[in-house]
């Protein structure tokens, strides 16, 4: 990869991503996710389901909370620190540096997934899937992850509060993705709307192992979010240049 | 102090008490999380599911609304001259404290309308252990997050570093599963901690679980004064900056 892309995309994660202490880092993307992972699979494990499809679900989530939250905060702390009126009246691609961004964050969302993966499997004394089975999915979800990310970034740039959107977007994921609650769990006109999400193809897939239907399914999902959001950062620097 | 610590309990829920992340924080996330309690079982609310949910939103609810009042103190510069004041800090942190848990109590109407409009409410449902685990709860939850309040005055602030509360102290206040649920060596740590007992009792559990969590609590509460009273007097005898 260019040079220029990667130096870009560390100086935006030193510069952008506030977490990037070791106490933030350390509470945000390991303890947090392996919390509440270990939550979701002791309420399993108590209503007598199997916990492994919790135990992948949750950790697939812990990775999509990492694009999700390091995305958002990428744009929303230009925000927070003056910046953004500048950067928006720069001539620099903003959808072409949105992506750049993501880069960091797409590395620490594969390494909180899999930590929180190993960690809540030795917790709970199971493995449901090998490790390498999972990391691919893990990387399958964080392509649609990504695309969902540039929706959320979009939204970061005319929201004032820079929490808002990644939390709205991340409870609605967590509930509509299918990584907690299985989809024909959900209410009837929502139970529809659940495959238009992020990891909703590779949890299917798990349920009823269809490769090409998950990694085609999480694609399209990627794309679609990825379009969205390209559409409301377009809108955004539109409406700042007005 | 008194008028201080009441002023500053106003000053918390007149700036607070409609902030969106306060809300998303007290609303939101416990609804998220019915959702995935209610696609485990079906039945309708009894008093400990809505004494749980409530909890999560509590237990949110105070985490963010603290770290953003005394972080917000900090960076107005407020503390110094509270420090000078006769009372010192601890009127301000308490007036915050009760500020913060009297915040936190929407969660638990908010979330039972919410829990009864989607779900039903069981025909058992045991009022008064909804209203007193509750009230309990959110005093167990702010005593325990509350022992923030010394890492939040005495250091600089660590961006994110709060986060990682809300998943550990889920999993152990055994809000939604009973301890036993829980990994085996996290199963002793549960009942270090108040809100779990406060469950039991919501459970069904005797008086004497009630009385252990209101117990922890005081003692929580009387480390956390003291701890107050540490960082006014390295504040004053070393000079510590208490501003962001």
């Amino acid at each position: 990869m260019d040079n220029h892309v990667v130096r870009g995309a560390l100086l935006s994660y030193r510069a952008l991503f506030t977490w990037s202490n070791p106490l933030g880092y350390l509470s945000s993307r390991i303890v947090r996710p392996i919390g509440l992972t270990v939550t979701f699979g002791a309420l399993s494990s108590h209503y007598g389901a199997v916990v492994g499809p919790t135990l992948i679900g949750a950790s697939l989530l812990a990775g999509a909370h990492a694009v999700i939250y390091g995305m958002a905060l990428s744009v929303g702390n230009e925000r927070s620190y003056g910046t953004l009126d500048i950067w928006l009246a720069s001539p620099q691609n903003k959808l072409g540096a949105v992506c750049q961004r993501a880069l960091p964050h797409l590395v620490d969302a594969f390494i909180s997934g899999m930590i929180t993966y190993l960690a809540c499997c030795a917790l709970f004394g199971v493995l449901p899937l090998p490790a390498q089975t999972f990391a691919w999915l893990l990387v399958l979800s964080l392509i649609s992850s990504f695309g969902y990310g540039t929706m959320v970034s979009g939204l970061s740039m005319t929201i004032k509060d820079v929490f808002v959107p990644p939390n709205l977007t991340y409870l609605t994921l967590m509930v509509l993705s299918g990584a907690l609650v299985q989809a024909d769990m959900l209410p009837g006109p929502v139970r529809s709307v659940s495959a238009v999400f992020p990891l909703s193809h590779v949890m299917q897939g798990i349920e009823e192992p269809d490769v090409l239907g998950a990694v085609g399914g999480e694609a399209a999902v990627g794309l679609l979010w990825f379009t969205v959001g390209a559409l409301v950062i377009h809108r955004a620097v539109l409406h700042a240049r007005r | 102090m008194f008028p201080t610590a009441c002023r500053a309990a106003i000053d918390q829920i007149r700036t607070q008490a409609v902030s969106p992340m306060s809300l998303l924080a007290a609303l939101a996330m416990p609804a998220v999380f019915a959702f995935i309690l209610y696609s485990h079982t079906a039945t309708h609310t009894d008093a400990a599911t809505a004494v749980g949910i409530a909890g999560i939103g509590m237990l949110n609810a105070v985490i963010v609304d603290l770290l953003v009042s005394l972080s917000g103190e900090k960076r107005w510069k407020t503390l110094y001259p509270a420090l000078s004041s006769p009372g010192g800090l601890i009127p301000l942190v308490v007036g915050r404290l009760v500020g913060v848990a009297v915040q936190s109590l929407i969660s638990l109407p908010g979330t039972l309308l919410m829990l009864t409009l989607i779900w039903g409410m069981s025909p058992n449902f045991d009022w008064s252990r909804w209203f007193l685990g509750g009230l309990c709860l959110a005093v167990a939850t702010t005593a325990l997050v509350g022992l923030l309040s010394y890492s939040l005055l005495r250091f600089p602030s660590s961006p994110g570093m709060t986060n990682g509360l809300t998943g550990v102290l889920i999993a152990l206040s055994t809000l939604l599963v009973p301890s036993t649920a829980l990994p085996p060596f996290m199963q002793p740590i549960a009942w270090l901690v108040p809100q779990s007992h406060v469950m039991a009792w919501v459970h069904g559990g005797a008086v004497a679980e009630l009385a252990t969590a209101l117990s922890q609590s005081t003692l929580i509460y009387l480390v956390i004064l003291l701890s107050v009273r540490r960082v006014e007097h390295a504040a004053r005898a070393r000079a510590i900056p208490l501003e962001a």
